[in-house]
């Protein structure tokens, strides 16, 4: 069997988008407390889905779980979830995530080319025990179990099992193929079977039975007894079909046969019946019999509502997303040489002009559309904290809600990316450390004893904030300075205000909780969250109120391709600044100017004081302006940091492109210098791009 | 010229036997930075500019010239000169190198021209000569000059 690379793709495409949904199913399910039958049915279809094409994969471990727990859901779907008493549902809950962790691992090693799982028997133990209870007759062996309901549903051997019962008049060459004895899931063999016959002989020219192989799965044990019956117009179709069956995998036997004229009436009277009867019936099964092709409408809407949204979405590789930004950016310089070219000064070009405006207005569009297309939804990553926080209020008893909000906020690829690993820590930590232990203080405290967990995302103009609010026992002040001092990061007897004592927390080293526990606290903290979200221009802040909780918020410029700077010159070189750091421009005059006892600067701003850094003294620039009154100030921030920057003079204000620095240069540790980049500028000379928050720490 | 009064005193002994016996022949360029010849091989050479604006980087070791945008590529520029601790002189030529992928500019005094060296003509430098980015060094075919061959690799080298 064939298993390219884009099968393969397109198995492990199929399979996360599959659990993912399967995971917010049953999040939601667990919530109500139980399945709505429309949740059972697409559980059913899902693992239908996993189990056929793990199959196909030859993949067997996730195709045997996924079996059984079809099954089970097969079970669940006739006796309805009234059949399963309340205190066995969360038990059930747990199996299927269980199920879904299981699945995970085995993609995961799939993914990391590992060999698969070859001891599921434990698990599938497990599976059996709690499908024998649902069903409730005590089936003492499991694996009979796992034929569950369909052992009762196939009691009635359609029509003797005579051969000439499935000819059919329309198709009168007939062949009857049997599997390898207990080769399993004879239904999908069967359907493969019948996929390579249609790639060597027309749709039309040929039919089989049961014709419902694909969906119910009952047929199975049809086709073991009766074998699996192909039918066709031609002999000479039925005799090119034998190489093709002859090739497909666990095919035990095959031999042809021919419609006889002679029983043709009574046949056609048991023709019309076998393919809606024949395969299934038996009164406890008896629904059952009905149920797939109405479930089949049932599940119809939801599954028709995914196709429809998968249709219209392809997935491109990453690369090729850069290739494509990367000429929009070429273009989007190369327009501004165009219309910026010193070779037309002081020329009077009306259409040129017009055209070129317009040209503009186009490349703003392109430049749009093409970075809209590195736009995800945060909803995936958010998605994921649902899990967390369910496993964790079961495990550590603290039952806990998460709300999410803003869950279409588009961010870039690379930023979610980076932003997975912080949001889940800081969820981990505020289950961890921030929600209660015993819910009686949460009611002492006049609270809802159920904890809270808010995971917000919005938008500004130029960035994505995100924040994680929780309603827990908030920071207690005293014990992270005692912390803080312990580990050697605060002075004892220096004060401290509330916002340094938060600080600490995004310190290196820090760890509030002494003893490491499963969740958080892994010798890794919260500068590690800081270190991430700094890594991709954001910023972390914690404000907290003592008993009422911890809000964390990140903030994350949205997109670190293109961006609006300010190009400043000192003496001969030209500096881009984010124009979303700066937040005044002003001229001051050197008596505006106080000095330190160390020679520091500062200037006076409406009621504060901020210290000045010069570029050019900074970056040991040769030329460029001494006197205040000569230069110009930025008033620049980045997250909680504040400062002015003395810059010679302002050129303007740009949209520029990105670029990184080439590594050669980057090896000398300039970015913790502030010099985070470069762009190109209109007339082909490079500017070096400042990162305000690195320069501010340099500084200090 | 001072090159060549330097290595006169070379002991030739030191000719290895294993570059006697390959012979085959590969392109070098020769260019001439503070008074000696070097030569590279031309299979790294992308181009040669007579003239470049090279945006200076603050915070980096002087001999690192800057950056030039190269048709929208940020290619760095290394000062060959003063990498090798001597003053530049006069309007420099860059040689724009491309080694195992990574672009990267040398400034030098001047380009002067392409020759075919033997492997066979390649002999080591003198232990006391040797020079991490210099891996051989040879007489120009036809000339009396001699060349120190440039191990380009190791430009990129020191900046790790």
């Amino acid at each position: 069997m064939g298993m390219g690379n884009d099968m393969m793709e397109a198995y492990l495409f199929e399979m996360h988008s599959m659990l993912e949904q399967l995971d917010d199913l049953i999040l939601s399910s667990e919530q109500a407390k139980t399945f709505s039958q429309d949740a059972v049915n697409e559980i059913f279809r899902i693992m239908h889905t996993i189990k056929g094409s793990s199959a196909m994969m030859e993949f067997n471990s996730l195709m045997t779980i996924a079996h059984r727990i079809e099954d089970m859901f097969f079970v669940i779907r006739e006796k309805t979830m009234d059949a399963i008493p309340e205190d066995m549902r969360s038990d059930l809950f747990d199996l299927i995530f269980e199920s879904i962790d299981f699945f995970r691992s085995e993609i995961e090693k799939i993914e990391s080319d590992q060999p698969l799982s070859n001891d599921i028997d434990t698990f599938l133990n497990k599976i059996n025990t709690f499908a024998n209870k649902i069903s409730g007759e005590g089936d003492g062996d499991a694996p009979a179990a796992e034929g569950g309901a369909d052992e009762g549903g196939d009691a009635p051997a359609p029509a003797s099992g005579e051969l000439m019962a499935y000819a059919s008049a329309d198709f009168p060459y007939g062949m009857q193929v049997f599997f390898d004895e207990g080769a399993g899931m004879e239904n999908l063999r069967a359907m493969m079977l019948v996929n390579a016959v249609k790639e060597v002989v027309d749709e039309s020219q040929f039919d089989f039975h049961p014709a419902d192989v694909q969906l119910n799965p009952d047929t199975a044990t049809f086709i073991v007894d009766n074998g699996f019956i192909l039918r066709f117009k031609t002999a000479d179709d039925r005799t090119t079909a034998e190489s093709a069956v002859r090739e497909t995998g666990s095919v035990r036997e095959y031999s042809p046969f021919d419609y006889a004229a002679g029983i043709a009436a009574q046949q056609s009277a048991a023709e019309e019946e076998t393919p809606a009867s024949a395969a299934v019936a038996a009164p406890p099964a008896a629904s059952g019999t009905e149920a797939p092709p109405a479930q089949q409408s049932a599940a119809a809407q939801p599954a028709s509502k995914h196709a429809a949204v998968k249709e219209s979405l392809i997935s491109v590789s990453l690369s090729k997303l850069d290739a494509l930004m990367a000429v929009v950016s070429e273009i989007v310089i190369t327009e501004a040489q165009v219309t910026a070219s010193p070779d037309l000064k002081g020329l009077k070009l009306d259409n040129f002009t017009k055209a070129a405006r317009q040209l503009r207005s186009l490349t703003d569009n392109l430049q749009d559309v093409a970075m809209s297309l590195r736009m995800v939804p945060v909803s995936g990553t958010f998605q994921k904290m649902k899990r967390i926080v369910r496993d964790m209020s079961k495990k550590l008893d603290r039952e806990t809600n998460l709300i999410l909000e803003g869950e279409d906020t588009e961010v870039d690829k690379t930023i979610v990316d980076s932003i997975s690993d912080p949001i889940m820590h800081i969820v981990r930590n505020s289950m961890d450390h921030g929600i209660e232990e015993k819910k009686e203080e949460r009611i002492a405290a006049g609270k809802d004893p159920v904890g809270q967990i808010i995971l917000a995302a919005r938008q500004t103009g130029s960035e994505v904030i995100i924040e994680i609010i929780d309603d827990g026992r908030g920071v207690n002040d005293e014990a992270v300075l005692n912390k803080a001092i312990r580990q050697g990061l605060a002075q004892p007897g220096t004060d401290y205000s509330h916002k340094d004592i938060l600080n600490f927390l995004l310190m290196p080293g820090f760890s509030t909780n002494t003893e490491v526990t499963e969740y958080s606290g892994r010798g890794v903290g919260m500068d590690v969250v800081k270190s991430n979200v700094e890594s991709v221009g954001g910023t972390v802040t914690i404000t907290s109120e003592l008993g009422k909780g911890m809000t964390t918020t990140l903030k994350i410029p949205l997109t670190m391709a293109i961006m609006d700077g300010m190009e400043v010159s000192v003496g001969e070189s030209i500096f881009t600044v984010p124009i979303s750091n700066i937040r005044q421009i002003f001229k001051a005059s050197d008596m505006h100017i106080i000095q330190d006892e160390t020679h520091g600067e500062m200037i006076k701003i409406v009621d504060n004081f901020y210290s000045i850094v010069r570029a050019k003294d900074f970056y040991s620039i040769q030329g460029g302006v001494d006197s205040f009154d000569e230069g110009v100030l930025l008033w620049v921030e980045s997250g909680d940091n504040s400062f002015c920057l003395f810059v010679d003079q302002l050129i303007g204000e740009q949209q520029v492109v990105v670029k990184p620095l080439p590594e050669y240069v980057n090896n000398f540790g300039i970015k913790s210098s502030g010099i985070s980049g470069c762009t190109i500028l209109g007339d082909g000379s490079i500017s070096i791009i400042l990162d305000v928050a690195n320069i501010y720490t340099a500084q200090n | 010229m001072s090159e060549e009064m330097l290595f006169q005193k070379d002991d030739m002994e030191h000719a290895l036997s294993d570059h006697v016996h390959e012979s085959d022949e590969s392109k070098y360029l020769i260019f001439r930075s503070s008074g000696i010849l070097y030569a590279m091989s031309t299979d790294v050479v992308m181009e040669i500019f007579t003239h470049v604006d090279v945006t200076r980087i603050p915070m980096v070791p002087e001999y690192i010239a800057g950056v030039i945008n190269l048709r929208g590529a940020v290619v760095p520029i290394i000062d060959f000169r003063l990498m090798l601790g001597r003053y530049p002189e006069g309007e420099p030529c860059a040689i724009i190198l491309d080694i195992e992928g990574t672009q990267i500019g040398i400034l030098v005094d001047t380009v002067d021209r392409m020759v075919d060296i033997s492997k066979s003509a390649i002999l080591p430098v003198p232990p006391q000569n040797e020079h991490p980015m210099v891996n051989g060094m040879c007489t120009v075919p036809g000339g009396t000059s001699t060349v120190m061959l440039l191990d380009a690799p190791a430009l990129i080298r020191m900046s790790e």
